[in-house]
């Protein structure tokens, strides 16, 4: 019952219900123009300018800030656009660490090519100390995990934790039964508030070139619901699409950060909540108390989806839950 | 007279004791036989498989050790120079490896078998899905290194929970038609299984 009633919560928030406005101070990473998050199952095109750029993130004082950056390790002009654009952020939303969604590295993997692919396009966040938690992808070499600036500890699949929100990191590309085993074991033992994880293969998409990982979604997804899990991130695919959410969890995929697959997201896809297919993007995350602020950016520094989503067993949900009974 | 024939007597009872008691023996012992489960030859292959594979692990772990063992660090280049140098000492030892000698010919059949009964399960669409990253056109060698530019294409979970075991950061991938035992530490190919999947261009 409190599952169904977080999922109506959710339903409400984001059914059009005005965000509560943020000062325009927190906001102004350049022209926005979406706010509120509309739902909607078509794919965004052309945003136009708005007068007053609006964001979901409050930037309050002891929220977890993160970044999320998906398939970015070309090298090319778009990462560069897109790292540029992490740094200016920074300035007026000062997260604290990046995650990463995989394909980390696309073709060799030199040392030329982690300063090329790596240290370069991030090298003004690498200086101010941020730091970035990495995922590996199809087309990343699982030697990445030694690679201190990923922060993996060499391990394939780790645990983190940021104030009250853990992190289950996957590698989604060798999804074995000793790793499955030992997620059931690191979400059975978690306490934290928020439980998050990412890896590379998204569970549910709307990509036409891809789509969802069932094989991988029937291994973990039990184990999500099992434990609650608020919100996963996946990259693998070229575009934003945030879903509706399955089965009581939030699924983002975020793999439009440096590549770009124009147009994959099938137009009429029943599991869209927003999509966006036209340009790169990358996403600024807040985590409340009981909120995850969202916004996603365009390389052309538009705000391409924005909003605001309840934890799943937040003290508002189990309320509402407790007052139906 | 009497003494000796009691002796003979004596004698052919004790030849009649030791008969009946080898007898008894050997009725037992091929009751014992009967009984002792019988050896399971895909059992002992794929024993043999596990001992093998932590030989190479172990001859890993010990080359790595007396070169620089792989350990995070913050240093693309020192990163890439410790791979290379393990590998080289892999390679070297390893000179003359060839296929099979990590998979035992049961055990390459049972992986056969496992992958093609998967995939003859799958939907024609999940079936196109699992290979539609495989890098085609390349033969896998023992001791070369995976095609630094092709993407690593994963081996459907479920399926990859069906095959026999690897451990400590051995993974099976699939490469063209062939599922090779790549060394995730060194990039190596350390053995395979040819001709797995159908033919490009065939049935999907």
């Amino acid at each position: 019952m409190t599952r169904v009633l977080s999922a109506i919560a959710v339903v409400f928030v984001l059914g059009g219900v005005p965000y509560p406005h943020v000062p325009a101070s927190v906001g102004q990473i350049t022209a926005f123009a979406e706010q509120g998050a509309p739902a909607t199952n078509a794919p965004a095109r052309a945003p136009a300018a708005a007068a007053t750029p609006p964001t979901a993130l409050l930037n309050e004082k002891d929220s977890v800030k993160f970044a999320v950056i998906g398939d970015t390790g070309t090298g090319g002009s778009a990462q560069k656009t897109i790292g540029k654009l992490l740094s200016d952020a920074r300035s007026r939303f000062p997260y604290e660490f990046v995650i990463m969604l995989g394909d980390n590295m696309y073709g060799g993997e030199s040392p030329a090519d982690f300063v090329n692919k790596f240290e370069t396009p991030y090298k003004p966040i690498l200086d101010a100390g941020v730091k970035f938690y990495a995922t590996l992808g199809n087309h990343d070499e699982p030697s990445q995990r030694f690679y201190k600036p990923f922060n993996m500890d060499g391990n394939r699949f780790y645990t983190f934790k940021k104030g009250d929100a853990e992190f289950f990191v996957l590698d989604s590309t060798y999804m074995t039964p000793v790793q499955v085993a030992w997620l059931k074991e690191a979400l059975s033992k978690s306490s934290a508030r928020w439980k998050i994880a990412y890896f590379h293969h998204p569970l549910y998409s709307s990509g036409e070139k891809h789509g969802s990982e069932e094989d991988l979604r029937a291994l973990v997804e039990p184990l999500f619901v099992q434990y609650k899990l608020d919100v996963v991130f996946a990259g693998h695919e070229h575009f934003y699409e945030r879903l509706k959410p399955q089965q009581g969890i939030y699924y983002f995929t975020a793999g439009g950060s440096a590549k770009l697959r124009e147009g994959n997201i099938a137009a009429k896809s029943p599991i869209t909540e927003k999509g966006f297919d036209t340009d790169n993007s990358f996403m600024l995350v807040e985590l409340t108390k009981d909120r995850l602020l969202f916004d996603t950016i365009s390389r052309k520094a538009q705000l391409v989806d924005s909003g605001a989503l309840m934890r799943r067993q937040s003290d508002a949900g189990q309320g509402q839950a407790a007052a139906v009974r | 007279m009497k003494l000796r024939a009691r002796s003979l007597v004596t004698t052919r009872r004790f030849r009649l004791a030791i008969c009946a008691a080898v007898l008894a023996c050997s009725a037992g012992l091929l009751q014992a036989q009967a009984a002792a489960p019988k050896a399971d030859p895909q059992t002992a292959a794929l024993q043999e498989f596990q001992k093998r594979l932590h030989g190479y692990v172990e001859l890993r772990t010990k080359l790595a050790h007396d070169l620089r063992p792989l350990k995070p660090t913050a240093n693309a280049a020192e990163l890439a120079a410790r791979q290379d140098s393990l590998a080289a000492a892999i390679r070297e030892t390893r000179k003359n490896a060839r296929v099979g000698d990590l998979i035992p010919t049961p055990v390459a059949e049972l992986v056969r078998r496992t992958i093609q009964s998967d995939f003859q399960n799958r939907a024609p669409e999940a079936r196109r899905a699992a290979v539609s990253e495989v890098t085609g056109g390349i033969s896998p060698v023992i001791n070369r290194t995976y095609p630094a530019k092709a993407a690593l294409p994963t081996i459907p979970p479920l399926l990859l929970a069906k095959l026999p075991l690897l451990p400590d950061n051995l993974q099976y991938r699939f490469l063209d038609r062939h599922v090779v035992i790549l060394d995730g530490d060194t990039e190596l190919i350390i053995d395979y299984v040819a001709n797995v999947l159908p033919a490009r261009g065939g049935p999907s």
